[in-house]
């Protein structure tokens, strides 16, 4: 049984951490923290600003942006526009709003790159493992194989400016790899908009974007996700992200216990025990390139990484093995033991 | 005599003048606003000495006013109430809720207060109450703010479920009253106060769950109020808007937890994050003393948790309640006991896990380091029909299901994030009539049911903070 909680509740008893007025005090700007539930997960916003109202209404902007992203493109929601994307699409272009035809266009990015590891258009899938994941019966190799047809992201055809067809009669999309990834970006955009020049967003701890630096400090330190305790990774975030994604958390009385990641490519959810935290210039590339990197393991991941500009990413396995690749941003180990995975 | 003394003892301790108080609101500021004008009668300020002016401020204000006291003043402080003017005293004890029974336990000081005075208001204070919120991940330290990169987190929820829980078996027949300090992560709230949601949070979250609940209201929020303040006042009425919606269900709460999970424990502090966890996964479990782990309590249960040791009485009775079809989850437990002969169904590192009868026994051998696993793990060894109350689109949202007059059913909700939710709901039994209301609707309105395997679906289409939802047959209330 692992000690497995970095941010979980019980282990970081903020309140004694609290000394806030020790910051402020360190410069004119003054911080204003606000959080908004959203895509199933917390928003959080710290933003630094000489007036504490200009602070406020940019955060409140921003949030509102989140909130009309989650209507867009949730497929909970029977009437949000992805939704209805995936109920009217099938050989029949569908106009939909700019952010939803764009946050599309930046996954086939990754979905390319990555020949099929990562593809949005996961969803059915997703949906039939959905019940053994929590415990149930696994869906029937036939069943796999139905679904299968249904999935690949070059059935989709984006016609600019605003149209998208999907080329399959069950093809659906699932965007919770990369919407969180999305909103954070436009947080951002909104931020700087308003003229916010030292900001951190944080989505649920699985996307981070820091605008600028907090007073007196190079940038916005993040500890990454370390399943071993003993690497002890860290970046530095000055006007870009970072992403982590692992398998959801293990179960004690299961050891078998399925992953929550569906491979397109067979069909079958991944089982992998290394995090992986990505990071980039942009919230929608770390988001993206976490899931894909994670399906795509450290030996694929990284050549991968090799060919992507200001990209870093880093594996870590329960064994504090760890192994990183980076094309620009540094990612600082504390303590580094064991080598390559 | 001696026997007249005991009796009235045993009323005393079991009468509380206070039933149904729901909120009392914690006042520091030496200006106070009249009764009528705040909308509540109990206020507490705490016991420095005896002629505190703020008593007598109070009082004159319209108050009853309780002081809030620590055990060693308790009885200083009841011999001054009359002349302090004082309805009540609270005990504020320190030390976990496990502890504060048996002789010289703030329990028993308790008794003996009531005893001797028997027209004052004694309550007790459970420790350990915290803000209860949404969380993110977000530390602002002293050096800094810090983020930690994790995959995507649900919402972490503060609540204090699993402390009325353990406090409803601690202290039998007292209804749990719990206060909290302020958590304020922003500086402009840290200065000038939370805003209203966060005090609304915590008066859904205390009537929700049966207990009581000292409000701590702000000292700005205070002085603005006293210095009749519009924006203050604005403020105050949202708040005063859910003390009042509550108060009805704070006056009757003699109906009981719907709830096929037991939860027994010989060592609080261990097995605590594990009870939290399960309550935040909206898991209805009945938390029984030790000893009570007899077959008649766990005849309607489907699950029963269990730290610590059996007895040879307690072991005889999982094993048959295993046998009949129950599942008995063990932790950290290294005894042999009957069942540990047979070959397990499945072994792990930690875990065994044996089908005995209809049943199984699941033993973990060390103890839970990561509840959040555990909590879900339990969730999982409840099937489908076993899950009383199943949530969707609610990650944010803590529940319970009482069981009400006839088969009526009453659902407390509450929505820890503040932020307007549509959730899906579905509980146990079949019901034709489904309502809800909220504070903010202020009227109940009707949902659409649908009955299906023995389970009722619905769905409330939006509520921000709390919700009540009562389940019926057409025509009953």
């Amino acid at each position: 049984m692992r000690w497995r909680r970095i941010v979980g509740g019980w282990t970081i008893p903020l309140a004694l951490f609290l000394l806030p007025a020790t910051i402020a005090a360190s410069s004119s700007s003054q911080f204003v923290y606000k959080k908004q539930y959203s895509m199933g997960t917390v928003y959080e916003i710290v933003a630094y600003s000489p007036s504490v109202n200009r602070a406020t209404h940019a955060i409140d902007a921003a949030f509102q942006a989140i909130v009309a992203l989650d209507h867009m493109m949730s497929n909970y929601d029977a009437q949000s526009d992805l939704s209805r994307l995936d109920r009217e699409a099938h050989f029949h272009s569908v106009r939909v709003p700019p952010d939803l035809f764009r946050v599309i266009q930046d996954s086939l990015v990754y979905s390319r790159a990555s020949e099929g590891k990562y593809d949005v258009t996961v969803a059915p899938l997703v949906d039939a493992w959905k019940s053994a994941i929590r415990g149930g019966e696994p869906p029937s190799a036939a069943k796999i194989n139905e679904l299968r047809g249904c999935v690949g992201y070059r059935k989709v055809q984006l016609i600019p400016a605003d149209r998208i067809e999907f080329h399959s009669p069950c093809l659906r999309i699932d965007l919770g790899s990369i919407a969180k990834g999305y909103a954070v970006d436009r947080a951002v955009e909104i931020l700087r908009s308003q003229n916010i020049q030292s900001a951190l967003i944080n989505a649920g701890g699985s996307t981070l974007y820091g605008i600028g630096a907090p007073p007196g400090s190079a940038g916005w330190s993040i500890h990454l996700r370390d399943p071993s305790g003993r690497v002890k990774p860290e970046v530095i975030l000055r006007d870009d992200s970072v992403s982590t994604s692992e398998q959801e958390e293990e179960s004690l009385i299961d050891a078998d216990k399925l992953g929550h990641l569906i491979d397109p490519v067979t069909g079958e959810p991944v089982r992998s025990d290394f995090a992986v935290s990505v990071v980039a210039k942009t919230a929608t590339a770390t988001d993206g390139l976490s899931t894909t990197l994670f399906l795509m393991g450290p030996n694929d991941g990284s050549q991968l990484v090799r060919e992507l500009p200001d990209v870093a990413a880093i594996w870590i396995s329960p064994m504090g093995k760890a192994r990183v690749a980076s094309t620009g941003p540094k990612i600082l180990l504390h303590q580094s033991q064991g080598g390559d995975p | 005599m001696r026997d007249l003394r005991i009796v009235l003892l045993i009323i005393a301790s079991l009468v509380s003048p206070s039933a149904g108080a729901h909120v009392f609101i914690r006042w520091t500021e030496p200006s106070i606003p009249p009764a009528k004008a705040l909308g509540v009668q109990n206020l507490v300020i705490t016991w420095t000495a005896p002629d505190n002016p703020l008593f007598q401020a109070a009082k004159r204000q319209g108050y009853r006013v309780y002081a809030e006291v620590t055990p060693a003043q308790a009885a200083a402080a009841a011999r001054a109430s009359k002349s302090e003017g004082l309805a009540g005293i609270i005990v504020a004890a320190p030390g976990p809720v496990s502890e504060r029974t048996g002789a010289g336990s703030p329990d028993e000081l308790i008794k003996s207060l009531r005893a001797e005075f028997p027209s004052l208001d004694v309550r007790l204070l459970e420790p350990g109450g915290k803000q209860p919120q949404m969380r993110g991940g977000i530390v602002v330290g002293k050096n800094g703010v810090l983020g930690v990169s994790s995959p995507t987190q649900q919402p972490w929820i503060d609540s204090n479920v699993a402390l009325v829980r353990f406090a409803n078996v601690y202290h039998p027949g007292e209804t749990p009253l719990v206060d909290f300090t302020w958590n304020l992560i922003d500086p402009t709230e840290q200065r000038y106060g939370p805003p209203a949601v966060d005090y609304e949070i915590a008066i859904a979250e205390a009537a929700s769950f049966h207990a009581d609940l000292i409000l701590p209201i702000h000292k700005n929020l205070q002085k603005d109020l006293a210095q009749r303040n519009p924006q203050a006042w604005k403020t105050w009425d949202g708040i005063l808007r859910y003390i009042r919606f509550y108060q009805p269900i704070a006056v009757n709460r003699t109906v009981h937890l719907l709830s096929n999970v037991g939860f027994t424990t010989n060592d609080y502090d261990a097995s605590y994050e594990a009870a939290n966890l399960m309550a935040r996964h909206n898991i209805p479990f009945d938390v029984m003393m030790p000893g009570a782990l007899a077959a008649k309590r766990l005849k309607d249960m489907a699950l029963v948790v269990i730290f610590g040791p059996l007895d040879t009485a307690a072991t005889g009775t999982v094993k048959n309640f295993a046998a009949n079809g129950g599942t008995a989850v063990l932790v950290g437990q290294p005894e042999k006991y009957p069942w540990s002969s047979l070959q397990p169904a499945s072994k792990n590192e930690d875990t065994a896990i044996y089908l005995t009868g209809k049943g199984k026994i699941v033993e973990i051998a060390e103890p839970i380091t990561d509840p959040e696993a555990f909590a879900k793990d339990v969730w999982r060894l409840l099937s489908t029909h076993q899950r009383q109350l199943i949530l969707w689109n609610a990650l944010t949202t803590l529940a319970a299901a009482y069981q009400a007059g006839g088969s009526s059913v009453r659902l407390n909700l509450v929505n820890y994030s503040g932020n307007p939710l549509r959730v899906q709901a579905r509980v146990k039994g079949a019901y034709s009539a489904v309502s809800y209301e909220t504070p903010e609707r202020g009227s109940w309105a009707s949902l659409k049911p649908v009955e299906q395997d023995g389970f009722t679906e619905f769905i409330i289409p939006k509520f921000r903070v709390g919700t009540l939802v009562r389940l019926g047959e057409v025509g009953s209330r």
